[in-house]
């Protein structure tokens, strides 16, 4: 047994080895140039929050590039949950759909976000996209499997009266499963708004933009206003996701 | 309405030489049985001995195995060698089926749960937007009434007892207008109370409404007390049928010894 053990150990010494020397890990260079980033450091201090209005608006927009994106992945995780889900559909459709949302999750949403600003230029729109693309995928995985673990047997009354299969669905399945959805719907708003600054700074829109411009041009006192901000509204965002869910739960 | 007088002329259901197999395991062999319409009949028998799989059957919720016989409820095929008719949810509105574990919609009100009996005859974009028609809407609140829920119309089915509960499950046959129950163990799970609470709205839906009611029960003495025939079934073939009188010590003890 403890030689299975050491062998393990031994495998993931030489798993951890192999990847540091792949990704150039050199611990030394954090301390050879220390002056250089304690320098770096005090750049940031203080924060300057000279434009704090163009943040604002900036960070208002972030969150509502999050609200549309979750907004419109809803609407297509609906029917994406439903027809992924074994025991509403068979397998002949709730295969493709299931590797069709693989497809949406696989893709990270900046990438999506950079080919959107192709499609419909610069700006928080390419960013709604990308979000609501990815989320889509993600939304649609959880809620095809919160639809797997109903209680079936409702269901099958409901079936027992001669109702059709989309009575079935809407009276059977979606009141067990309403309350499940909305949780994991505030949690994927909750990661939106974080995933909402990053596609800003390819260009799609939001505080994103402004956060890549001032890193760019080396104003890191500003830069760390718009970290404090960014912070802030991930916080509240959280907080109030955390509060809501608590209520429906 | 003509299948109710359809049904009142023959058997209310005819089960014709049908076995059931579940992975290779056979669970009913070779089942004939006639219910005239308006009877009360108790199916009893040993956990096992496929009492609520036929109760499925007869309800299409089940198939039976290919190479056998067929169902015919109320003059229409239910299923017929192991297919299921296809206008089984047009028959299935008359069948009304009451379940073990009473099977309401937790998170729907009790009201919503009586009303899913009209589901049947009501247009899927009605039941969304609560354009019931208003007859079926007072059926539901009679219903409820009916049942002694009146007060709980409101209230989340998953919130009331199990005896609560399964008089809901009532109420939805009843706003379904079925003219046949299958009732499967309904009273299993219930204290003696809701028992016989249960019980009597079951009896009274056949002797005042006429409609026929086939139930499964474990408990003897109900059987005894409340049906006018029983059926034994026993490691899935039918080892008893006649009147509560002749189903005594001797054939229980037949039936239900290992």
């Amino acid at each position: 047994m403890s030689g299975v053990r050491y062998l393990w150990m031994g495998l993931t010494a030489l798993l951890v080895t192999w990847a540091w020397n792949g990704a150039d890990i050199q611990p030394m260079q954090l301390f050879a140039n220390a002056d250089n980033i304690l320098e770096y450091g005090a750049d940031f201090l203080p924060p300057d929050f000279t434009d704090w209005r163009l943040y604002a608006r900036e960070t208002i927009t972030t969150v509502q590039i999050a609200i549309c994106g979750t907004f419109l992945a809803v609407i297509a995780a609906v029917p994406f949950g439903l027809l992924s889900a074994e025991n509403v559909v068979p397998s002949v459709i709730y295969q493709p759909v299931r590797r069709l949302m693989d497809a949406c999750r696989a893709i990270n949403e900046m990438v999506f976000a950079m080919l959107f600003i192709v499609a419909v230029g610069l700006g928080p729109f390419a960013g709604v996209l990308a979000l609501a693309v990815t989320t889509a995928g993600t939304l649609g995985k959880l809620f095809a499997e919160a639809v797997e673990t109903i209680d079936s047997q409702p269901v099958l009354a409901i079936r027992a009266t001669g109702a059709s299969r989309l009575t079935e669905i809407i009276f059977g399945v979606l009141p067990q499963v309403t309350q499940l959805w909305a949780s994991y719907v505030l949690y994927r708003f909750e990661a939106n708004v974080r995933s909402a600054s990053v596609v800003g700074m390819v260009g799609a829109g939001g505080i994103g933009v402004v956060l890549v411009e001032v890193i760019k041009g080396f104003q890191y006192a500003q830069t760390s206003a718009v970290l404090i901000i960014l912070i802030g509204t991930v916080t509240l965002t959280d907080l109030f996701s955390a509060y809501v869910r608590k209520r429906i739960a | 309405m003509s299948l109710y007088r359809r049904g009142m002329d023959s058997d209310a259901i005819r089960i014709s030489d049908c076995s059931k197999s579940f992975g290779g395991h056979r669970i009913l062999t070779q089942i004939s049985l006639r219910i005239e319409s308006g009877e009360r009949v108790a199916i009893v028998g040993p956990s096992g001995s496929g009492k609520s799989t036929l109760l499925r059957l007869i309800a299409g919720l089940e198939c039976v195995d290919r190479n056998s016989g067929d169902i015919v409820v109320l003059g229409h095929p239910i299923q017929t060698r192991g297919r299921i008719s296809k206008k089984i949810r047009e028959v299935r509105t008359r069948i009304g089926v009451i379940f073990q574990q009473y099977n309401l919609v937790g998170p729907l009100s009790l009201l919503t749960n009586a009303l899913l009996g009209a589901a049947g005859r009501t247009p899927v974009w009605r039941m969304v937007t609560g354009r019931i028609m208003p007859s079926d809407l007072q059926a539901a609140r009679d219903a409820l009434s009916i049942v002694g829920l009146s007060d709980h119309a409101l209230q989340r089915a998953s919130t009331l007892s199990g005896g609560q509960q399964q008089r809901g499950a009532i109420a939805r046959v009843l706003v379904q207008g079925a003219h046949v129950v299958l009732a499967d163990e309904p009273v299993a799970a219930l204290d003696v109370e809701s028992c016989g609470r249960v019980m009597r709205h079951l009896v009274e839906l056949n002797e005042s409404r006429g409609v026929t009611l086939l139930i499964t029960l474990h408990q003897l003495d109900l059987a005894r007390r409340h049906c006018h025939r029983i059926v034994a079934l026993k490691s899935g073939k039918i080892v008893f049928d006649g009147t509560p009188e002749s189903f005594d010590d001797a054939v229980a003890q037949q039936v239900f010894a290992c």
